[in-house]
């Protein structure tokens, strides 16, 4: 656990003063290709500052601090009055929390591919994927493994592309303000994790209840620490059953009765170096939430895993 | 209709460039580090901001640094260029 002081009032100035920057730095546009470098770190300042900055800010203004000055010194011997600057005179008091971003590291530099050069690379296999986790094939009682990704500092959104075929739109449009709608939407992302942590699984076959998902064999569960391109399709669609409300001559007020929404991605991540995967210790320790979890057993799937493939 | 010359070119890149390097140079990219030291936050995710902030600083005025250096580039370019003969001008 690692502890974290802060002047509330500076921090929101902080706040801020990002979201200023933020602006400035989107609003800054040049198409000239003796730009093209610089365009790219203006780029990088705006993803630093609005994808990993703001967000933290703002999770710690938003977070229930103890309205007081504490130095805490915990198990682990993290003090934060022993924090670079802690030292330095104050007149107020600052506010104590635990710092939610225990595994927290400096943004490692973005290989600076592009959305299209990460799938040209992809393409071409200079790109090359983990090794797919290995499947059960069905057979009950037979091991098979997922690969679970857990960033640890703000993954770093290189592109989107929308793949929603031509026909599923129309069906969004036309079935707008009808008694029963259905969307649909499949969307491509690229992300660059930096220092992620990848976590190999190993599970075995067998009934179980989807909630709870399959017992995870923590012997044979290796970690490792792993940056590179997250390529993941995901596939979001929403069905809805629509009552009509007031005056009938407008079809767009109507009210939802019933909705089923579903949600499911497919995936595969290349490193930038093969992972060293070593075997976890079972002590218990403080750990950023896995973020994608992927196997290739179709039959154990549980909710909120993904398929390893493209 | 005339085109522009191979100087005047030149000098219009320099020109949106250092129009760039001047946008960059009032952005509040630049001075935001300031809000982020240890009298408004202190412990290690703070000490990793304001090392962020300073990179980021750092890495926007380099990139100054660059579109200045080759706005001048530039400009020396185009001022090479019109000081060549006429029939030089032609084939460059």
């Amino acid at each position: 656990m690692t502890l974290l002081a802060f002047d509330r009032a500076r921090l929101d100035a902080l706040r801020l003063g990002l979201g200023a920057a933020l602006d400035d730095l989107h609003h800054i546009r040049c198409d000239d290709a003796a730009a093209a470098e610089v365009m790219g770190n203006v780029r990088a300042a705006a993803r630093t500052l609005g994808e990993l900055w703001l967000p933290r800010v703002q999770d710690v203004l938003s977070s229930k601090a103890m309205i007081s000055c504490v130095r805490t010194t915990d198990a682990a011997r993290h003090d934060v009055s022993e924090a670079p600057g802690y030292s330095s005179p104050r007149d107020r008091s600052m506010e104590t929390i635990t710092d939610p971003w225990p595994i927290l590291g400096p943004p490692a530099p973005h290989a600076s591919r592009t959305f299209d050069e990460v799938l040209a690379d992809v393409g071409s296999g200079s790109l090359r994927p983990m090794a797919a986790p290995l499947d059960a094939h069905g057979r009950a009682g037979a091991r098979y493994e997922s690969l679970s990704f857990a960033p640890t500092v703000q993954p770093v959104l290189v592109g989107t592309s929308n793949l929603t075929s031509d026909v599923l739109k129309v069906v969004d449009f036309f079935s707008d303000g009808l008694p029963v709608t259905w969307r649909e939407t499949e969307t491509l992302s690229i992300y660059y994790l930096a220092d992620a942590r990848v976590t190999s699984a190993v599970h075995v076959l067998t009934a179980y209840d989807r909630d709870e998902g399959p017992v995870t064999l923590l012997d044979m569960t290796k970690q490792a620490t792993t940056s590179g391109y997250m390529i993941v399709r995901s596939d979001d669609s929403v069905a809805e059953v629509t009552l009509t409300i007031g005056d009938e001559a407008d079809p767009t007020k109507n009210v939802a009765v019933a909705e089923q929404a579903s949600a499911g991605y497919v995936g595969m991540f290349f490193p930038d170096e093969i992972p060293d995967l070593r075997p976890i210790s079972a002590e218990p320790r403080a750990e950023s939430p896995d973020r994608w979890t992927f196997t290739t057993s179709a039959s154990p799937m549980v909710d909120e895993w993904g398929t390893w493939g493209r | 209709m005339s085109t522009p010359s191979q100087a005047e070119k030149l000098r219009a890149t320099a020109e949106r460039l250092r129009s760039l390097s001047l946008r960059i140079s009032t952005s509040q990219a630049l001075t935001v580090y300031s809000l982020a030291g240890p009298e408004t936050w202190v412990g290690p995710t703070p000490q990793s901001c304001c090392e962020a902030l300073l990179a980021v600083r750092r890495q926007l005025q380099a990139s100054q640094k660059t579109l200045t250096d080759t706005a001048r580039r530039l400009e020396w370019q185009a001022e090479a260029i019109e000081r060549q003969p006429t029939i030089l001008k032609m084939v460059s």
